[in-house]
């Protein structure tokens, strides 16, 4: 980030406090092409990779030929997994070691590439990876989860041993569930209880900024990564893993990162070992840019899940039990699905009290490409399941929807599917009571139930919590550092081990810092993530990153205040005690100097002005039957969708969404409501439009022009609300934002069109073929 | 083969081979790195530019279809704009992307700023329709495109 002083072009930063609107501290370098993405960086003697591809999805793998690549003028290595001098593993979980970097006997996937070209441009390398020959014996494959338990279906890890104990047999590899009261007798008491199977579909992330990495090797062993990426520090270990050097060889530098949304969680960590390990062979920079095709083949997606949800109410609309079943699509590798599913299992229930629950939860092994980290992270698969069923239920009993999520719905003094007795910053009922509001629910509910020609309107609601940070089954460190060093000219830098990808982190950050210590924000520079400045922060995942580094920034900044608030003070001719530190000046009211003043004179005096800052997530717990606080705080929110459906042609035409979210405290109102109407419009693409179709396992929509990602044509008319129900141990009060805004949606449009046609849909997208199958 | 054309309103040089693209020529030529590639294929519109005066998917125009021709780039947008409006630094554009909290990511930001840029040269009073469609071309995963639009809508006023 360039320094701005008022004299110069950019539109000057104000000096925020936390709650304003303040500007982005990067969109001046993004909106000028100044801002400086992986494939925008270059080095000295710098080559170029590709990777090559089996062509199938299931296959013994019998040797690679790269002679005639070899011979080609400019090609410089190629590289297959006895070239990996380290570990051939790359998976992010070490419990679960399946996933080799580059596979040695056995393809699994069609993303799955078998050796790496290096050549002296990008164009080369692709070519001369197509003349690889690669020896293959096609098996067959699976590509449905729910066949791929049964007992006859091919194995995609037949060299793991069944587990019969656990339940853990041919493909199933992960269990979870949960077990709260008795279920049975929950069921004995409901008065009515619906059953229904729901079934999701893969969800590409579509970041517009394709995975890249640059490895530059440096003395001795050590290397320094380049990379777009959410989790630097996950990348860290696999370097250090694929070159079979210490971690404190590796350097990662997380480059301005175009968009995320999971999908850079754990695979960039493939690219980039890829990348360190031809350049550890070759001695010199290379450089690997997936093109959009191969984004598509080699990163994760959203899981598909097939769900068996059962609910039981009385007629006065309390639920008494509910019984869940999710079989959840892994791909070829089990990557991220132990913690997703994780994360499904402890939120299956939603957002309700529910006295007697039992979920159980199935990872299964496919030859598809691998599901992993998406917004929501296998929420929003089960919410389609759960909102459908609620909202059923209602109709059924002659309930208002919305009513009965209130009645049912979880406050302080709750307790969840976990058992975890909700103590503090539970704003669903006032997300529930927002949205109703702001969306005309009322009226347009009965108004909309009236109409009988061609277009026909529907208004649905989707409710949701998620538990903010890694939570209990998290295998990753919860915890996050910051280091904050003052200038002599009262210029401050800031080191994160959290992410900036897009969200607005920075920005967030910087309000944090300039309203804590009294900088003002022009004078606050946040660094992308190095690992050689600060330690293991975990991942930039989860919703987490403004609470963990905002914490981890402001416990610095505490120790900055003690060692700089007696120089104020003696400067000043006040106690210390009286000292306080506001955006731009430190002082009292009557008597105060600039930070820069103040900064020049700590220096002068030889008065520390660096801090490290660290944080620690709170104890977690979630047991054998899925008991236990699963996580530390939840955020909450409600959507309402419109709709209007052409009963001629099934198309589905989204109107309006209203969005409401507790989010604990709004740290700052403009990028926080960016990222809302963000994921509204991602919810609405998994509700409507995106679809991702295989042959054999092999995507056959790789790209935009045949996987529709919704335009600025689609957009509805989106309102946003915030509610702030503050979380004691947040920074400023503030809960977690991330993830939220994209997973209501799916749910709140299919109740829409429901509530439209009278029909309920099961099965995702909404497209206008399914909705006019299912008119007749 | 040899061309010669203008870029952000400077003659440029370049030796460029049969296939090489626009985009090509910009990015590893020229050093313009703020024109960014999302697809390739002329899908996502993260690479227009200005082509004598039409906004292009530079991923699919040829180098050597450009000899002779204008090209203007995000590089070159602050030049472009008029100088009452204009601080001389930043196109009223790009300061209403910055004010308006249009930019997430960034990736998508230089196409769709080129976009507006092409849509209120030809139409400075666009209504909000409009600007939808103008840049339907252009993709975003992470705004919704609302504030895109108003950002657009704000640098026409």
């Amino acid at each position: 980030m360039s320094d701005r002083d008022d004299t110069g072009g950019p539109p000057e930063i104000s000096s925020a406090r936390v709650g304003s609107p303040a500007i982005r501290v990067d969109a001046d370098d993004k909106s000028t092409g100044r801002a400086v993405y992986v494939d925008d960086l270059t080095f000295p003697g710098m080559l170029h990779a590709a990777l090559v591809y089996p062509g199938c999805a299931h296959a013994r793998l019998l040797g690679v030929r790269p002679d005639e690549a070899i011979r080609t003028p400019g090609v410089r290595a190629v590289l297959t997994a006895q070239d990996v001098p380290g570990e051939n593993q790359v998976g992010v979980l070490r419990s679960y070691p399946d996933q080799p970097l580059l596979p040695h006997d056995t393809v699994r996937y069609s993303g799955d590439a078998v050796a790496i070209v290096v050549a002296d441009t990008g164009a080369l390398a692709r070519e001369a990876a197509r003349s690889v020959r690669v020896d293959l014996e096609e098996l067959p494959g699976v590509f449905d989860a729910v066949e791929a338990m049964e007992p006859n279906a091919p194995r995609v890890h037949p060299e793991r041993e069944d587990d019969d104990d656990r339940g853990l047999v041919g493909n199933v590899f992960l269990r979870e569930r949960v077990r709260k009261g008795d279920v049975d007798a929950g069921f004995e008491e409901a008065d009515i209880i619906v059953e229904r199977t729901f079934r999701t579909h893969h969800q590409e992330h579509a970041y517009l900024e394709p995975l890249g990495a640059i490895a530059v090797p440096g003395e001795g062993s050590s290397v320094t990564v380049y990379g777009t990426m959410q989790c630097p520090y996950y990348v860290q270990k696999a370097v250090a893993t694929a070159l079979g050097v210490p971690l404190a060889d590796v350097r990662v530098i997380q480059t301005v990162t175009g968009g995320g949304f999971g999908g850079k969680e754990d695979v960039p960590s493939e690219i980039c070992a890829c990348a360190a390990v031809a350049a550890a062979k070759v001695g010199k920079p290379v450089k690997l840019v997936y093109t959009r095709e191969e984004d598509f083949e080699r990163s994760s997606k959203r899981h598909p899940m097939t769900v068996t949800y059962r609910l039981g109410a009385t007629i006065d609309g309390t639920f008494t039990a509910a019984d869940i079943r999710i079989v959840a699509d892994a791909g070829a590798y089990s990557t991220l699905t132990p913690i997703v599913v994780f994360r499904a299992t402890a939120h299956a229930t939603g957002p309700y009290e529910i006295p007697n629950v039992r979920t159980d939860a199935y990872g299964v092994y496919t030859n598809r490409q691998t599901t992993g980290a998406f917004r929501g992270f296998g929420q929003p698969q089960t919410i389609f399941a759960s909102e459908s069923v609620v909202d059923e239920i209602a109709c059924a009993l002659g309930i208002d929807p919305i009513e009965i999520r209130v009645r049912n719905g979880l406050a302080v003094g709750k307790r969840t599917a976990t058992d975890h007795l909700l103590d503090e910053s539970v704003g669903l009922p006032e997300t529930l009571r927002i949205a109703r509001e702001r969306s005309g629910w009322d009226e347009k509910r009965e108004a909309f139930a009236g109409d009988a020609g061609r277009v026909r309107r529907g208004i649905g609601v989707g409710a949701i919590y998620y538990g903010v940070s890694l939570g209990a089954r998290g295998l990753a460190i919860d915890g996050s550092g910051a280091h904050v060093e003052i200038e002599p000219d009262g210029s401050v830098r800031v080191a994160i081990g959290g992410t900036e990808m897009g969200q607005g982190l920075h920005t967030v950050l910087a309000q944090i810092v300039s309203d804590s210590l009294g900088a003002p924000m022009h004078a606050i520079h946040i660094g992308h993530v190095d690992t050689s400045l600060v330690p293991d922060s975990g991942p930039s995942v989860a919703s987490r990153t403004t609470l963990m580094s905002g914490n981890a920034v402001l416990d610095a900044v505490a120790k900055l205040r003690e060692s700089m608030a007696p120089v104020a003070a003696d400067v000043l001719g006040v106690t210390a005690e009286d000292v306080e530190f506001g955006p731009g000046r430190v002082g009292t009211r009557e008597r105060s100097v600039t930070f820069a003043e103040l900064a020049a004179e700590c220096h002068a005096r030889d008065v520390a002005t660096v801090a490290d800052g660290w944080y620690k997530a709170p104890v977690t717990t979630f047991d054998e039957d899925g008991q236990g606080d699963a996580y530390a705080v939840y955020s909450f929110a409600t959507q309402v969708a419109e709709v209007e459906v052409d009963t001629e042609t099934g198309a589905v035409a989204l109107v309006r969404v209203t969005a409401a979210h507790d989010v604990g405290k709004v740290l700052n109102p403009v990028t926080l409501e960016g990222q809302v109407q963000g994921g509204v419009l991602q919810g609405a693409g998994m509700a409507l439009y995106e679809i991702m179709k295989t042959e054999g396992g092999r995507i056959v929509t790789p790209d935009f022009a045949t996987y529709i990602l919704p335009t600025s044509v689609d957009v509805p008319e989106i309102e946003v609300a915030f509610v702030e129900e503050p979380y004691s141990k947040g920074p400023f009060g503030a809960k977690g934002i991330g993830e939220t805004p994209a997973m209501p949606g799916a749910a709140a449009i299919a109740n829409a069109v429901s509530h439209a046609t009278g029909i309920r849909f099961r099965e995702l997208p909404l497209t206008a073929e399914r909705v006019k199958l299912a008119l007749g | 083969m040899e061309i010669t054309l203008t870029v952000n309103g400077r003659e440029r040089f370049a030796d460029v081979g049969p296939t090489t693209t626009l985009v090509e020529l910009l990015r590893e030529h020229l050093g313009l790195t703020g024109t960014k590639v999302g697809c390739g294929h002329g899908e996502c519109g993260a690479c227009t530019v200005i082509l004598d005066g039409e906004p292009v998917n530079s991923c699919l125009v040829f180098a050597v279809q450009c000899a002779g021709r204008e090209v203007l780039t995000i590089e070159g947008l602050a030049d472009a704009g008029a100088a009452s409006d204009s601080d001389g630094e930043r196109h009223p554009i790009q300061r209403a992307f910055v004010e308006v909290g249009a930019v997430q990511c960034g990736y998508c930001t230089p196409g769709m700023i080129m976009s507006a840029y092409a849509l209120l040269a030809s139409n400075p009073a666009p209504s909000r329709s409009e600007i939808e469609r103008a840049v339907s071309g252009n993709l975003c995963r992470c705004t919704g495109y609302v504030k895109i639009v108003d950002a657009i809508e704000k640098a026409s006023a």
